[in-house]
């Protein structure tokens, strides 16, 4: 018998009614677990290594504490820095492949004083085919449920720019755990892209502070849910700098049984004056037995503060049909292309080809496979 | 008659059950540029939207035929492959689609085959410089951030990029200043001539007619037309306002 | 430099006059199934009331405290006492009301507020009702306007029976148990069908007991296609010890009637608001809260709106104002379970003086509840920075065929807006002052005009300070 542990993660901040089942969320996941290597591909000039010295574990995660335990035995930490001024423009790509394993990995990504990379997290698996049929009762008859949790921390310095991308393109067999924690200095910018398209259960959470003056952190979220899937989400910025920006972007679709429970939360620390937060979500309901829910918080603690939140739930706007309509498009063909769209915005900021290549052939194939259901 | 593109008969058009025009006859030839005035409220917008088949404009009566064909019962999409076209007063923004992959789907719709993204980028271009649009548009989100004037310009090249049998041009020139009005006139001129297109041009004022032949003129006051005569009869709206019309009417 | 503006404690001195607990009967402190007994008893309960308040006593004992919101570690159930009985009967006549109660309410502008704007007026003092009448046209298009222990007993009784604590049941929170073991007092109104009551009634509920709580009950049923505009307010004067108000408000509105209910919560600053309301209304009906909350230390309240017919539709509008040691956690809920429902939430709260105030709201739409539509809307505005000020909106959507939008906006006064007025020659106290009443437009425009303007005194008096 494979040993659990049961872990309680992405704590909304302030809580609330329970009655909402929006608080946290727990789940069972395996303790036993290997660290597989990463597909790597990486330019010259940028220092890379491991060891099992973690260098920022008092950072803490959207996930929340409990991740710690399920990550307490990994000795393996990759680590990824760049040099003082250093600004490296070709992406580090790595990919994590699910294997037949539950698998877990700890990065942490450091910005030196005047630098800036770009990181590109690419999860996948072999079981294409097999995630993407709608039926996932294969699945909860027994079929063993794999496990991928990846924790990446960021530091970005004075001044430093991390973007990081991360695309999941997991079969429907995988649950998979997306931890990040950060910490932005004076001036630092933190640049997150993320695209969730596969898996049977995505967990991801998020939490950047923004310590120094005038840091940034701007957080694009796109997402496409069908079938079963669960996607289950805790962003939290923290204010603390002057002058500090956030933003914070989450589109996706819903599709068939989809269930999304996204918490978004800006939190204006006593001191952080002048500071500027955004958050929107845009959700459109496709499907006849969805679950969508959405808790958008905005904490203040600050006078000189401007926090503004958003949200649009619901089916595509009738003029906007028609509008599309009107230039020779069916209903079905704009449903499909406001969809897609929601996906391409993101795609166009991703700066490898061969990633987008591998959406490309995913999105396809899932395609063709809604197009036989 | 072969060359008879747009027919309407007696069109009898509700919006939220009130009736917005009450028997509407129209006829446009291929290559023909028809103008329709006349004052706020008249029912001239209505007018577009029924022909472009808005969900929201119920037609209770009377037919449109184009090209011989029926359209009453077809959806907006039908339409636009069938050669219609609107250039909408408010153009919507739609977040997430860029310009030119609207305009590159529209097209490909429209001619119902792939096309090269080099021949794409090539014509639009080209339509673009006619236009005076800085390329960057092409990849931003459509109309998003757009000012009022780059959004008709946006409008102009999606007529000219999709070539339509007609175009129903619903007050184009509102809220454009003395250039843009020119520069957008210019986009009509192209398509009037290389394109041979036929024109319903919606508007009350008349800037934007200065510098293209107009063959007919269409005066609507509620919801009914009731004048029609050429070209010239813009200049007299020019010099009198619609006035005698309305006392006319009453 | 920057200017600071100095705000001083407000002048309460109209809400906290306290007048001499003399011979009222009042129980030991405490909660326990002899007290609860004793109440019963004291009220001369039926007994299947008697058996409700003992075992929503149980139920109380079995719950938690809620781990959420504003902490109410202050509050010492063990010393709340939970039923002080003023020494004199309930009468329809103001004459007959105790000279030093009759005083309070005068002060408060009641009596006045009746002869002109009212349709009919009740006043509870601490754990009774010491006066309630209703306009003789009124009464005579059937319209029942009583106090609950009246109604217990008299020709309403089965449908007290069949309609209390069914909405907001004891096992809904603990304090909901405990309002439903210790209620006391409140209203119970019955409009029938097709009659419309023009002019609004009024209740007002005044805390004068030290240490005391108060848990009334209101009870309105608006039946088919009538409509109902009532008023609820509420004051006490300020005591050191903490005391709790734990009230309770059912309301039922049928097919095609129309409920507003208008709250003008003024509490002093020693309250504990631990409020529950709650209103289901039928096909086509229309519930419409207006609420103000300027008092209380620490409160809790989120009316909650369940439509349950077709086309029934809900509007909150709402302001929170949150002064020095106050912490006010407010908002609203609603459940959408039909077909072509509509809310709409609308909030404004300000934050002050280290004030807290937090939004919280809950929109629930269920998979049958197709083609319906929410907007929420909620505006906080904060006037230093030492106060706080929090949005926890949720929304759970289950239904593709649904149009769900919200916006929520955190910020200051401009400083550009306060430079326009005081260029046009008015003080900064005052420009600002003029801003929040601006800001709080939402709900004084809702309201009535004498109502308007109590909410506006009030705002001003928050407001007042000088420059420094």
């Amino acid at each position: 018998m494979e040993r659990k542990l049961d872990i309680t993660i992405n704590h909304l901040p302030t809580p609330t009614w329970n009655w909402l089942h929006m608080n946290e969320s727990t789940l069972s996941v395996p303790t036993t677990y290997q660290n597989t290597p990463i597909h790597m591909v990486v330019p010259k000039r940028i220092v890379c290594y491991e060891d099992s010295i973690r260098t920022m574990e008092q950072y803490k995660t959207g996930m929340g504490e409990d991740m710690n335990r399920l990550m307490e035995e990994n000795t393996k930490i990759l680590h990824i820095e760049t040099e003082k001024g250093q600004k490296i423009k070709e992406p580090i790509t790595l990919y994590f492949r699910g294997t037949k394993e539950n698998t877990y990995h700890e990065i942490e990504i450091q910005a030196k004083e005047d630098s800036e990379l770009t990181v590109i997290m690419v999860y996948n698996s072999d079981g294409k085919k097999d995630a993407l049929s709608q039926n996932s009762s294969k699945i909860e008859d027994g079929k063993e449920v794999l496990h991928q949790g990846i924790r990446t921390k960021l530091s970005a310095k004075e001044n430093a720019k991390i973007h990081l991308i991360q695309v999941q393109m997991l079969g429907n067999e995988f649950i998979h755990l997306n931890d990040i924690g950060g910490v932005c200095e004076e001036r630092g910018i933190i640049d997150l892209l993320q695209i969730g398209l596969g898996s049977k259960e995505a967990y991801s959470g998020c939490q950047i502070e923004l310590l120094g003056a005038e840091s940034e952190v701007t957080t694009n979220i796109g997402y496409t849910a069908k079938g079963k899937q669960k996607f289950d989400m805790n962003y939290v910025i923290n204010h603390y700098g002057k002058k500090s920006k956030s933003y914070l972007k989450a589109n996706g679709v819903l599709q068939d049984q989809a269930f999304k429970l996204f918490r978004g939360t800006i939190d204006f620390k006593h001191g952080s004056s002048g500071s500027d937060g955004e958050e929107s979500e845009d959700v459109l309901l496709l499907g006849d037995d969805i679950v969508n829910q959405t808790i958008p918080l905005i904490l203040c603690a600050e006078e000189d503060v401007q926090g503004n939140h958003g949200a649009t739930i619901g089916q595509i706007d009738d003029d906007v049909l028609f509008y599309l309509c009107s230039r020779g498009m069916t209903k079905e063909e704009a449903e499909h292309m406001l969809i897609q769209a929601r996906i391409d915005t993101l795609c166009s900021k991703i700066p490898d080809p061969s990633v987008l290549q591998m959406i490309q052939a995913y999105r396809e194939e899932e395609m063709k496979d809604g197009f036989t259901e | 008659m072969l060359d008879r593109l747009l027919q309407i008969n007696d069109l009898v058009v509700n919006v939220e059950d009130k009736e917005i025009l009450h028997g509407i006859n129209l006829e446009i030839k291929k290559g023909e540029t028809h103008v329709l005035m006349g004052p706020n409220g008249a029912g001239k917008s209505t007018l577009g939207y029924a022909l472009m088949g808005n969900p929201k404009y119920e037609l209770k009566g009377g037919e449109i035929l184009f090209d011989g064909k029926n359209l009453n019962e077809e959806s907006a999409d039908k339409r636009a492959k069938e050669g219609m076209f609107l250039s909408f007063q408010n153009p919507l923004e739609v977040s997430g689609i860029s310009l030119s992959s609207f305009i590159k789907n529209a097209v490909e719709q429209s001619r119902g085959r792939r096309i090269r993204l080099w021949d794409f980028q090539k014509e639009m271009k080209k339509a673009m410089e006619l236009l005076q649009m800085d390329e960057s548009y092409a990849n931003r989100d459509l109309n998003i951030g757009f000012s009022g004037g780059e959004k008709k310009k946006a409008e102009i090249l999606q007529l000219l990029m999709l070539s339509p049998k007609l175009a129903i041009l619903d007050e184009t020139d509102s809220g454009l200043d003395v250039d843009a009005v020119r520069t957008v006139s210019s986009g009509i001129e192209e398509y009037q001539k290389s394109k041979k297109g036929a024109l319903l041009i919606i508007t009350h004022s008349t800037r934007i007619l200065e510098s293209l032949h107009v063959d007919y003129t269409h005066i609507m006051v509620d919801g009914k037309i009731v004048k029609t005569g050429d070209g010239s009869l813009v200049e007299e709206i020019n010099q009198h306002g619609f006035e005698s019309f309305l006392s006319h009417n009453a | 430099m920057e200017e600071k503006t100095y705000v001083d404690d407000i002048d309460r001195s109209v809400y906290d006059i306290k007048n001499d607990e003399k011979d009222s009967f009042r129980l030991q402190e405490g909660l326990t199934p002899e007290i609860v007994e004793r109440i019963s008893k004291e009220k001369g309960d039926p007994t299947w009331m008697q058996e409700f308040r003992l075992q929503s006593l149980q139920t109380y004992n079995q719950m938690e405290m809620p781990n959420w919101g504003p902490s109410i570690e202050g509050l010492d159930m063990e010393h709340i006492v939970t039923y002080v009985r003023p020494n004199t009967r309930m009468t329809a006549k103001w004459s007959e009301v105790p000279t030093d109660i009759k005083d309070t309410f005068e002060r408060l502008g009641i009596p006045e507020a009746e002869r002109t704007s009212l349709a009919g007026v009740g006043a509870q003092y601490d754990s009774e009702l010491v006066y309630h009448n209703v306009r003789k046209e009124v009464a005579e298009q059937g319209v029942i306007y009583t106090d609950l222990e009246s109604a217990l007993h008299g020709e309403y009784a089965a449908m007290i029976q069949k309609h209390f604590m069914k909405l907001v049941t004891p096992k809904d929170h603990k304090f909901a148990a405990l309002h439903g073991a210790v209620w006391s007092g409140g209203s119970f109104v019955y409009v029938p069908p097709k009659v419309s009551v023009t002019i609004p009634l009024q209740s007002y509920f005044r805390l004068n007991a030290p240490g005391a709580g108060q848990f009334e009950h209101t009870l309105i049923i608006v039946d088919e296609g009538a409509e109902l505009h009532f008023i609820e307010g509420c004051s006490a004067p300020k005591y050191n010890v903490a005391n709790l108000h734990a009230g309770c408000v059912e309301l039922y509105v049928k097919k095609n009637a129309k409920l507003r209910y208008s709250t003008i919560e003024n509490w002093s600053k020693n309250m504990y608001n631990l409020n529950t309301k709650r209103a289901v209304v039928e096909e086509g009906g229309t519930i419409e809260w207006v609420s103000g909350s300027f008092g209380s230390h620490v409160s809790y309240l989120y009316p909650m709106s369940i439509l349950k017919g077709k086309g029934a539709r809900a509007e909150f509008t709402g302001i929170t104002f949150a002064g020095k040691g106050q912490n006010l956690d407010t908002g609203a809920k609603v459940v959408h379970s039909a077909p072509d429902t509509s809310s709409f939430i609308n909030t404004k709260s300000i934050s002050k003086d280290g004030g807290i105030s937090t939004f919280r709201s809950s929109v629930t739409v269920t998979k049958n509840a197709t083609n319906s539509k929410s907007a929420v809307s909620c505006q906080s505005l904060m006037l230093d920075d030492i106060s706080r000020s929090d949005t926890i909106p949720a929304m759970d959507i289950r239904t593709k065929d649904a149009n769900i939008g919200h916006e929520a906006k955190i910020g200051r006064i401009s400083d550009e807006a306060i430079f326009y007025l005081m260029s046009r020659g008015i003080s900064e106290e005052d420009a600002k002052a003029m801003i929040v009443s601006g800001f709080a437009d939402n709900v004084s425009k809702e309201l009535p005009l004498e109502y308007a303007v109590e909410m506006n005194n009030l705002i001003q008096l928050e407001m007042k300070g000088s420059i420094g």
